[in-house]
Order: structure tokens, then C-alpha cells, then sequence
């Protein structure tokens, strides 16, 4: 077992402004914001827009980044409000201590939900969070010993550094900034890498290694603590909290300002809240006639997913994007040798099947399926359709829990693992119908597949980086590495999807169908990689309809009808294996009458 | 035993209302795959139209609720045009944020046109009830499982057994296929949000002179549909009839034994088990998971 | 006057250029194969013609009319039927009622017709018989296909589209579809027909289009085409181990 060689670590893409930058403006904003005199009325509307902003990032995260719904941040705001301001005032206890424990009380909600909701998914997750929402509203109001009830609590302290209005007002704001440029830089971390991935494609991420639900119930928690700090800072900012500054309308405006703003960046938050939070002060005299104001917001929730589906900021980056592309430019780097997992190992058996069977209902798809792929050898799975190898494929990966059986890999019993931990053990795959992250790059989709604990190459970015290129460069696309995979053709994707599983330094690599949908050039090329993957000691199971490919590249058969094994053994003495030929083969492949 | 009797009925008569509103939005899941979070609005919106017609304006009850339904035909029509249809080809997220978008958008319409007070309705009947046995049968509680029976009748005949529901199925399970047939998809879609529209206002306005007519109204029936939905099985359509039923009885079961005041919490509660021990509803999924 | 005519297509996906002015035509009875490498366009010529994309330029015409820019539910009630790459078989209905639908494009046919009709295709696919009541789901890739193809039937069309109906079925079941569409062919169907496997799809075929990358390259009769050593090698997934014999027609 190797890892890769040490690639000179390159800089790739240099943000527009980086981090010094980030500093030096934020530092300009908070010493203005500390020292500009403002009265009263307008210390009071920065104040909210920067509390709101916090809470408002938090969508940005859960529903930008990560593509799931929260429609219960203002419950989240609440929480982390009414901990300050019941904490501070009823039990006298430090400020500081209550944002504290305001943030331990959401981020446990947080991931209660989450936990509960996420593995099904978004309409699910929606009308959880609405009901949840609802009752934290119901007791908020009725549990009146406890919460004051509708009379809420007032004269909330602020934190001795910060009693003055203003000099508050400095505070949130530093803390906006600083939650502004974590945001910011989230999607470039492995986390926030695993998050894109969830929300582009699950299946493919949890075949690459990320545990889809931790994933999704860490973007949910962090949804929920940005939503509890922001709440936390807006009691201390106002003093006074009550239940009807955190009824589901308010996360309807949450969701408002996140919308408006645009969802893929934390700036769209600001200007989203910013927006909101100013449009209604102008037009104060809407609030004379109830519900009008609201009916408003709903009008244009439906206007903004209709007519600016990437909200303002995302318009705006989108039209200067269009004049400043030339700046990026490629830079292919001379990308170290792949190396792969080779033939050493503890014994002879890469995967053992036993006695594998799965049923859907009545139907038995596999039915008790046997075999063993020896190391270092590239192991065809073939049979006619509906025999049962893609479903073989799916329980092997995990996506399928099986009925009974058991598969060993390299030594270890994979049978009850979910399809990351197998991808941890040494499991690689591809898709029949390809899979890839479409809002990334090749070498980000790679990367992703370079990353998880069982990869010997670690977890820095450097390194991870140059394994991504490695592998694109072993399957030829090492110069086009920077592009989004959406501008590939078919086969290139299913090149930069095998990449993809070899990053990931498998022991054993599962193929599912490789050449269906490439023309005769691309079989070609396609049996050349797998060769070349095949020299590298590297073992494979292949499944395919392609004849000619599974007899050229393939030196073990195992052949699969209605959900049985009913031959395996070398291509020569399984092609010409009686059943095989009538099962798979037909009689006479050339006439069709 | 008596209490018991009474209870199952009125849980039934409750549970009709849900089940109603619950076929509504398993309906428009299907034929969209988007979940109506505006779907509580339609009853809310048939309930304010028929006090419009029957109290404000006096009409006779059996015309306000002919015009009521037909406004909700109405309504079905531009919801769709609206809030659905420009987002057909986008992902299901959007689609959710518009019907939301839709839901505050009409509940706070009714506010600022009907201001907060609660409106009454009253009953079909002039007779309140009558008894049979130990148990008193309310003759509006009565009505709605009536009614409710009736539709479920009529509407599994209808996709059952006529080329329509064939051919409104077929849009739900794949548009592009159900184009190439020469099956108007755009028009069964229509047809979908126009009925569940009226399925949805059926149930506002019997159950208005139950409950308020409120514009909170909407969104606890909504709630607790969604809820009779999950028990089911999502997407199912027997099991949301009997997921609403269910829903009915158990939450007029807790309030007698329980605790009134938390009556609603009930739905949430039973929401909540079900999404974290039996996610697949009481009935399974219908179609096995398939690659 | 041929059956169906495209003339300098171009279709654009986003900033693709999917064909870059496409021009073949189809005369009425024969049966024309498609051929040519995944991008190479041959999909994107169908679903230009059943409407499902609207080319940027160019025209489509059938009988001689335009149908550029109609609809596909407008097309299909002109008479052109297409059974799209995938199958494409409702899963939750039964298999009588996938091929029942396929009669939507018809008007005035009451219910008890169209199911006898649709019994009537059973004939011609007696293996999807004994499944008639079963839903779409249940039946495997080949069933699925014969289903997808007598609904395609049950339209009457003039002009038949079939995209890839070899895709992902074992070599015995290919035979048994194909054998099928030869038998469409005798019916006296016009049948244009995508496939990647050049040497089912030339078997039954009149003429042969050779696309690649959005253009056409070769045309010519199935022999003609086959027979070029070059042409096969490049276009057709020739290989030393494949028969030079082409069956005859």
C-alpha cells in the first residue's frame, strides 16, 4: 500500500479579495459603526439588521449550501432570545453564559429535528420544522410561569463591555463579520464540500465517503446556532422579548430575506435583510391595516422564486461575472503518477460473497448468489436483464440493505455498513447512469472522492488536490481539471467518475456498466484505462452488456440468471457454458429473423 | 362504552374533514411531485366565500354553496397559473417556497379584508341532531362523513376506472411520456388543482360551522392533513383517507382523556412518531425501491 | 414527396450545439436507421421531430407541412408515435393500461375499443400477455419494451420513432425486439430507428444515416454501409471479432 508522491503544493484559485482584505473592510465597518453618530431610530435599525443578518447566514448555510429547508428559524432566533432574556433577568445569571447555554438549547433542538427528519427528506423537513415552529410558539404563550406568557420579558441587560447603544451596536456587527467570513470561506472546506455535494447529488456522496446524514444534520445545526446567536444578540440589543417576534411569519421573512438576497453567498443575506428590514420602515403606514403587510411578503416570496430564482446578489455576481471571466485561467500542473492499491494484501479474497439474496416483496431480485473475486483480477458480472447484477451491485455498495448473506472485504464483514463506511473500508464505484456533482468542477468532483478517513493520502488540501489531478491525469482529462463537469461530454463524465472512485484509493472498484452509452472510440479507450487500472494491480468487478468489452479486459466470469449464480469460472469455458449460451446469448447472435 | 361511541363519531366526522383535505394534497403530490403548503388555504378560502354569499349577502345557503365551490374551480385554476405551473421545471424546492409564499399571501389577505375576528357559519340543518341509541348524532357531523364517503366513492371509481383517471395517473407517474402520447398534460394538471382545490373547499365549508371561520384556519387543517398524510403513507391515496380518519379519532380520544387545551398537539405528536419509527406510513410504500 | 423531411436542423442545449444543421429524410414505408456514438445527435434528430425540442433553425416537415414548433401532444395526433429511449412504461399502471393510453392521440374511440385494441396487440406481443394485468414496474427491461412499443402502435402511426430499443437488454431479448420491428415493417409502418448497435439496427433497415458529433457523415444502404471496412471500424463498433456478414433482409 502506497499513497501518493508529494505534489508541489499550487494555489489555485485566488478569491477576488482574500482574507486581509475581508479584515480591513470589516474593520472599517465596525470602527463606523462604533464611532458615527446615529440617533437613536437608526442605531435601532442597524441593530436588527445585523442581528437578523446572523440568523439569516444560518439559511444561507442550510439551504444554499447544503439544499435542505428550515422553515422554523425564527423559533431557533426565539430560543436563543428568550434564553438571554428569561437567563439575564429571571435567574440573573452572566450574559455570557446565557448565549452560552441559548446555543447548547438550539443546536440540541437543532439536531433533534434534524436527526428525526433529514434521511426523508425535503416536504418532510418542511412541515416538521412548520409544526415545531408552531410549538415553540404554543409554549412560548401558554407556558406562563416560565415564559411570562404574551407579556414576554422585559429589560434584558446588555453585557457590561457593551452597555451603550452604540457601542453595542460595534459588537454585533464583529460578530456579523466574523460569522460573514465563515460562511464565506464554508463552501472551500471539506464541510462545506461534503454539503454541496449532499445537495447535488446524495446517492453519489454517500458513495464517495460522506456520511449524507451527518452532513445534513451538521448544516441544520449550524442553521439552528446562527439562528440562537442572532436571537441571543437581539434581546441583549433590545431588551424586550415577547412571542410574536418569533411566530412562523417571522421565519417566513427569514426565508424572505435569504430569498431576496440570493442563497449561494453570505453577502446576499446582508443585502437581503438589509433590504427587508429598511422597505418596511418605509412603508410604516402598511401596518395600520392587519395582514396587509404580511400579504405583501407572501406576494413577493412567490415574485422573487418566480422572476429572480438566484436573488439579487446572485444576479449581480452572475452580470459581473460575465465581464471578468478572462481572469480565470488553468494552470495544469504536472500531475504526479497515480498510484493505486496493488495486489499485496492479507490473503488471495478481495470480496466474498455468501449466500447474497435480496427481495422486493415477492420478487426474489437475488437469491442467495455466491462467489469470491481474487485480488489483483479484473471479475465480470454478467447475466440478462432483470438477473439480478445491478441489484448485486446496489447491496455490494450499501444502497440496499440485503435479505440475507453476507459480504466480506478484504477481511472485513461489510454487510450491515451504510454505503460510506464501505466506501471507508475500500469500496470504489461508478453509476450506470452517471453521477457526478453539477455545480463543480472535475477536480472538485475528485476530490470528494478523495476524501475520507480511508484514504491513505490524508487530509490536507494540498495533497488531496494533487491526488485529484492524479487521478484525472491517469484517466486522460488532466488538463481540463479546472472545468465545471457539466461542459464534458457523456463519456468524459463517465471518465471523471471513474476518477472520481480511484481518488478514493479502493481496494476493490465496482464498475456498473462503464461502456453503455459510449460510442466505439470510447470502448476503445474505455478497455485501455481499464487495462492500464488493471496493470496497476488494482482489483475490479465489472458489470456490462458489452460482450466484447467483458471478454477483452475480464479473466473471471460469473454469470446470473434470475437472481442465481448458474455459471463462473474464465470468459472461454463461461461463454461456452451450455446454460450461459441459451440464458444470455441466445442461440445464434447475428440474424433477427 | 356510550362515551366511547360518541367519541369514534365525532373523531370519525373530524377525521372526514382531514381525510378530504389530505386526498387534496396527495393528489396535486402526484401530479406534481410538490407538496401544497397552501392546500389549508383552499378551505380556508371556500369558508370565507360562503359567509360572503350566506351571511353577508344573504343568498340562499344551496346557491352560496354551489358559487362558493365554483369560485374554488376559479381559484384552483389561477393558483395554478400562479404559483405552480411558471415553476414546473424547476426543482421541488422553489415550489415549496412559492406555496408558502401563497399561503401568507391569501391568510393575510382575508385578514386585512375580514379583519381578525372569527366569523360564524351556521349549520345545513335546521335539526341539530338526533339520537340513536346512547349516541347523539350531530346532523353536521353526520353530513360530512356522508359527504366525505360519497367522494371517496366517486373518486376511486373515477381513477380506477375511467381513461381520464387513467390518463391523470400517467401525467403523475411521467409528463414528458404522458406528452409523447398525445395526453394534454398541462390540462391534466389543471384538472388536478381544480379539484383538489374544490375537494379542499368542500371540507372548509363543512366544517366551518364546527369550527370558526378563521383565517387560522387554513393552516391547522393543513397541518393535521399533512400529518393524516405521513400516517398513510405518503403519496397514498387510501392511506390518507384512513390516516385522516385515524387522525380524528385519536385526537377526539385525547382531548376527552387527555388534555383539551392540548388537543392540537396531538397531530404533531403523532406526526412526529410516525417520521421517526414507521416513515413509510401504516401502509408501506407502494412501489418498491427501485434503482 | 418523402414521409418526413428535416431540413438544416440545429438544436442548441444551453451553449451546446447538440446539431449543427441536420438534413435527412424518410419516404413513406421505409424503415431508416440512425446511427452513430452517444453526442452524436440521433436522439436529439427524434425528439426535434415528436417536439420535444424546439431546433433554433431549420425545418421539420411532415407530408409536407411544417411541424416546427407544435407541440408533442399536437405531433403525435398528426400521426407520428415515438417510444423514447428508456422505455419510459408507467410504472403504477398496468401493462394493458400503458398500451390503452397509447390511443390518447385518437379521438372518438370509446373506452370498450380501445381495450379491445389494446388486447388486439397482444398478438403481435404474445410474451407481455400473461402480464396484462401486472403493473409497469413489475415487468423486466424486455417486457417493458415490448410494452413501450405497442403502445407507440396503438397511436396508428404514420411515422413510427424508436430511440435505442436494444439499450440495456440481453443479446437474446435485442433478437426477439428486433424481430419485432421487422414485423412492424411488414404492417407497412414507417419506422425511423436510432440504435448503436449498427448490425441489428442495418438488419432490418432500407437505409442507414451515419451521424457524428451533431452532422451527418455517410448515408447509404445497409449493405453499402456495413460492407465499408473503414466505415464500420470508425462508426459502427466494428471489431475483429464480429461477423463481416450482414443477415439479408
Amino acid at each position: 500500500m502506497t499513497s501518493i508522491t508529494d505534489a508541489p503544493p499550487a494555489v489555485r484559485r485566488t478569491a477576488p479579495f482574500g482574507l486581509l482584505g475581508y479584515v480591513v473592510l470589516a474593520a472599517v465597518v465596525v470602527y463606523y459603526a462604533a464611532t458615527h453618530p446615529f440617533d437613536g431610530y437608526i442605531t435601532n435599525i442597524l441593530m436588527q439588521a445585523a442581528t437578523y443578518s446572523v440568523a439569516v447566514m444560518g439559511l444561507t448555510v442550510v439551504l444554499g449550501l447544503c439544499g435542505q429547508i428550515n422553515l422554523a428559524q425564527a423559533a431557533f432566533f426565539g430560543l436563543g432570545a428568550y434564553a438571554v432574556g428569561l437567563g439575564t433577568v429571571d435567574y440573573g445569571l452572566n450574559f455570557w453564559l446565557c448565549v452560552g447555554l441559548g446555543l447548547v438549547l438550539v443546536v440540541a433542538a437543532g439536531a433533534f429535528l434534524g436527526t428525526s427528519t433529514l434521511r426523508l427528506g425535503g416536504h418532510y423537513l418542511a412541515m416538521v420544522t412548520i409544526s415545531f415552529q408552531q410549538i415553540v410558539t404554543l409554549v412560548m404563550v401558554n407556558w406562563i410561569p416560565m415564559t411570562h406568557g404574551p407579556d414576554g420579558v422585559s429589560r434584558i441587560p446588555r453585557p457590561g463591555l457593551f452597555t451603550s447603544a452604540q457601542g453595542y451596536l460595534a459588537f454585533c456587527v464583529t460578530v456579523l463579520a466574523v460569522v460573514g467570513y465563515m460562511v464565506w470561506r464554508l463552501p472551500a472546506s471539506p464541510l462545506g464540500r461534503a454539503m454541496r455535494a449532499v445537495r447535488d447529488n446524495e446517492l453519489a456522496a454517500s458513495v464517495a465517503g460522506i456520511d449524507v446524514q451527518r452532513t445534513k444534520v451538521t448544516a441544520f445545526a449550524i442553521c439552528a446556532s446562527l439562528g440562537g446567536l442572532g436571537g441571543a444578540l437581539f434581546a441583549g440589543g433590545f431588551a424586550y422579548v415577547s412571542p410574536d417576534q418569533f411566530s412562523f411569519a417571522e421565519s417566513i421573512v427569514f426565508l424572505t430575506m435569504v430569498l431576496l438576497g440570493g442563497v449561494a453567498s453570505p453577502i446576499g443575506a446582508v443585502v437581503g435583510t438589509g433590504l427587508l428590514i429598511l422597505i418596511p420602515e418605509w412603508l410604516r403606514f402598511l401596518k395600520s391595516v392587519p395582514g396587509l403587510y404580511l400579504a405583501i411578503y407572501g406576494l413577493a416570496v412567490i415574485l422573487i422564486v418566480l422572476f429572480m430564482p438566484d436573488g439579487i446578489w446572485g444576479w449581480f455576481s452572475q452580470w459581473t461575472r460575465r465581464f471578468g471571466r478572462a481572469a480565470v485561467a488553468a494552470v495544469p500542473a504536472d500531475a504526479a503518477a497515480l498510484e493505486l492499491r496493488g495486489s499485496v494484501g492479507h490473503n488471495n479474497e478481495v470480496l466474498r460473497v455468501e449466500g447474497l439474496a435480496k427481495h422486493f416483496g415477492g420478487l426474489k431480485a437475488v437469491d442467495g448468489v455466491s462467489f469470491t473475486v481474487k485480488r489483483g483480477s479484473v471479475h465480470a458480472l454478467i447475466g440478462p436483464n432483470g438477473s439480478g447484477k445491478t441489484t448485486t451491485l446496489n447491496v455490494l455498495s450499501g444502497i440496499y440493505t440485503p435479505t440475507a448473506g453476507k459480504m466480506v472485504l478484504d477481511g472485513t464483514d461489510v454487510s450491515n455498513l451504510p454505503p460510506h463506511r464501505r466506501t471507508i473500508a475500500g469500496l470504489g464505484r461508478t453509476f450506470q447512469n452517471i453521477r457526478l456533482f453539477r455545480s463543480m468542477t472535475a477536480v472538485e468532483n475528485v476530490i470528494i472522492g478523495a476524501e475520507h478517513p480511508g484514504n491513505p493520502v490524508g487530509k490536507a488540501h494540498h495533497a488531496l488536490d494533487a491526488r485529484a489531478r492524479a487521478a484525472l491525469a491517469f484517466v486522460g482529462l488532466g488538463d481540463r481539471a479546472d472545468e465545471m463537469v457539466t461542459s464534458f461530454s457523456y463519456g468524459h463524465q463517465r471518465l471523471i467518475e471513474i476518477a472520481r472512485a480511484l481518488a478514493g484509493n479502493p481496494t476493490l472498484l465496482l464498475l456498473d456498466e462503464p461502456a453503455a452509452g459510449l460510442n466505439s472510440t470510447e470502448k476503445v479507450e474505455l478497455t485501455g484505462l481499464l487495462k492500464r487500472i488493471a496493470a496497476k494491480g488494482l482489483t475490479i468487478l465489472i458489470i456490462d452488456h458489452d460482450m466484447t468489452l467483458v471478454s477483452d479486459v475480464a479473466e473471471h466470469i460469473t454469470v446470473l440468471n434470475f437472481g442465481r449464480r448458474i455459471a463462473d469460472g474464465d470468459p472461454v469455458s463461461v461463454l461456452n457454458h451450455p446454460d450461459v449460451v441459451t440464458a444470455y446469448l441466445g442461440s445464434e447472435p447475428d440474424a433477427p429473423h | 362504552m356510550d362515551l366511547v361511541l360518541q367519541l369514534l363519531f365525532t373523531g370519525i366526522g373530524i377525521g372526514s374533514v382531514y381525510a378530504l383535505v389530505a386526498l387534496g394534497f396527495v393528489l396535486i403530490f402526484r401530479a406534481t411531485n410538490v407538496v401544497n403548503f397552501a392546500q389549508g388555504e383552499f378551505s380556508m378560502v371556500a369558508a370565507f366565500l360562503m359567509v360572503i354569499f350566506a351571511v353577508d349577502l344573504e343568498w340562499p345557503y344551496w346557491l352560496s354553496f354551489l358559487l362558493a365551490l365554483a369560485g374554488m374551480a376559479l381559484y384552483g385554476v389561477i393558483f395554478n397559473l400562479g404559483v405552480y405551473y411558471p415553476l414546473r421545471h424547476r426543482t421541488y424546492l422553489p415550489v415549496i417556497i412559492s406555496t408558502i409564499g401563497a399561503s401568507i399571501l391569501v391568510a393575510n389577505t382575508m385578514l386585512a379584508l375580514y379583519g381578525p375576528q372569527p366569523q360564524v357559519l351556521s349549520p345545513v340543518f335546521e335539526t341539530p341532531g338526533f339520537n340513536v341509541g346512547p349516541v347523539y348524532l350531530d346532523s353536521q357531523y353526520l353530513l360530512i362523513i356522508v359527504v366525505t364517503m360519497v367522494l371517496v366513492a366517486f373518486q376511486y371509481w373515477f381513477f380506477e376506472h375511467t381513461l381520464l383517471g387513467k390518463k391523470l395517473q400517467a401525467t403523475s407517474q411521467d409528463k414528458e411520456m404522458a406528452s409523447l402520447l398525445g395526453i394534454p398534460v398541462a390540462t391534466m394538471i389543471m384538472i388536478t388543482f381544480v379539484y383538489s382545490a374544490v375537494l379542499g373547499g368542500l371540507a372548509g365549508i363543512l366544517v366551518a360551522p364546527i369550527l370558526f371561520v378563521s383565517i387560522q384556519m387554513g393552516g391547522t387543517i393543513a397541518l393535521k392533513a399533512f400529518a393524516a398524510t405521513i400516517i398513510g403513507g405518503f403519496g397514498d391515496v387510501a392511506g390518507a383517507i384512513i390516516g385522516g380518519l385515524a387522525l380524528g379519532v385519536i385526537e377526539t380520544f385525547g382531548a376527552a382523556y387527555i388534555s383539551v387545551p392540548y388537543k392540537d398537539g396531538f397531530a404533531f405528536l403523532v406526526l412526529v412518531l410516525f417520521l421517526v419509527f414507521r416513515p413509510q406510513g401504516l401502509f408501506g410504500e407502494r412501489v418498491a425501491e427501485k434503482a | 414527396m418523402p414521409l418526413i423531411e428535416c431540413k438544416d436542423l440545429v438544436v442548441r442545449y444551453g451553449e451546446i450545439e447538440a446539431l449543427h444543421g441536420l438534413t435527412i429524410a424518410v419516404e413513406a414505408g421505409e424503415v431508416v436507421t440512425l446511427l452513430g456514438g452517444n453526442g452524436a445527435g440521433k436522439s436529439t434528430t427524434l425528439r426535434s421531430i415528436s417536439g420535444l425540442v424546439k431546433p433554433v433553425s431549420g425545418d421539420i416537415l411532415f407530408e409536407g407541412q411544417s411541424i416546427l414548433g407544435a407541440g408533442p401532444e399536437d405531433i403525435v395526433r398528426r400521426g407520428i408515435a415515438h417510444v423514447p429511449e428508456g422505455r419510459r412504461v408507467f410504472p403504477g399502471l398496468s401493462t394493458r393500461e400503458n398500451i390503452m393510453l397509447g390511443a390518447s392521440n385518437r379521438k372518438g374511440l370509446t373506452k370498450a375499443q380501445i381495450r379491445a385494441e389494446a388486447d388486439g396487440m397482444f398478438d403481435l406481443f404474445p410474451d407481455i400477455r400473461p402480464f396484462a394485468d401486472a403493473l409497469g414496474w413489475t415487468l423486466s427491461g424486455g417486457q417493458q419494451q415490448m410494452v413501450a412499443v405497442a403502445r407507440g402502435l396503438m397511436a396508428k402511426p404514420k411515422l413510427l420513432l424508436l430511440d435505442e430499443p436494444s439499450l440495456g437488454l440481453a443479446p437474446v431479448i435485442v433478437q426477439k425486439v428486433f424481430s419485432i420491428i421487422a414485423e412492424i415493417r411488414k404492417l407497412g409502418t414507417t419506422v425511423l430507428l436510432v440504435e448503436q448497435n449498427a448490425r441489428m439496427g442495418l438488419s432490418v433497415a432500407d437505409r442507414g444515416y451515419v451521424l457524428e458529433t451533431g452532422r451527418l457523415v455517410l448515408s447509404g444502404k445497409p449493405a453499402d454501409l456495413w460492407g465499408n471496412e473503414d466505415i464500420r471500424a470508425a462508426y459502427l463498433g466494428g471489431h475483429a471479432r464480429v461477423k463481416a456478414t450482414l443477415p439479408a433482409v
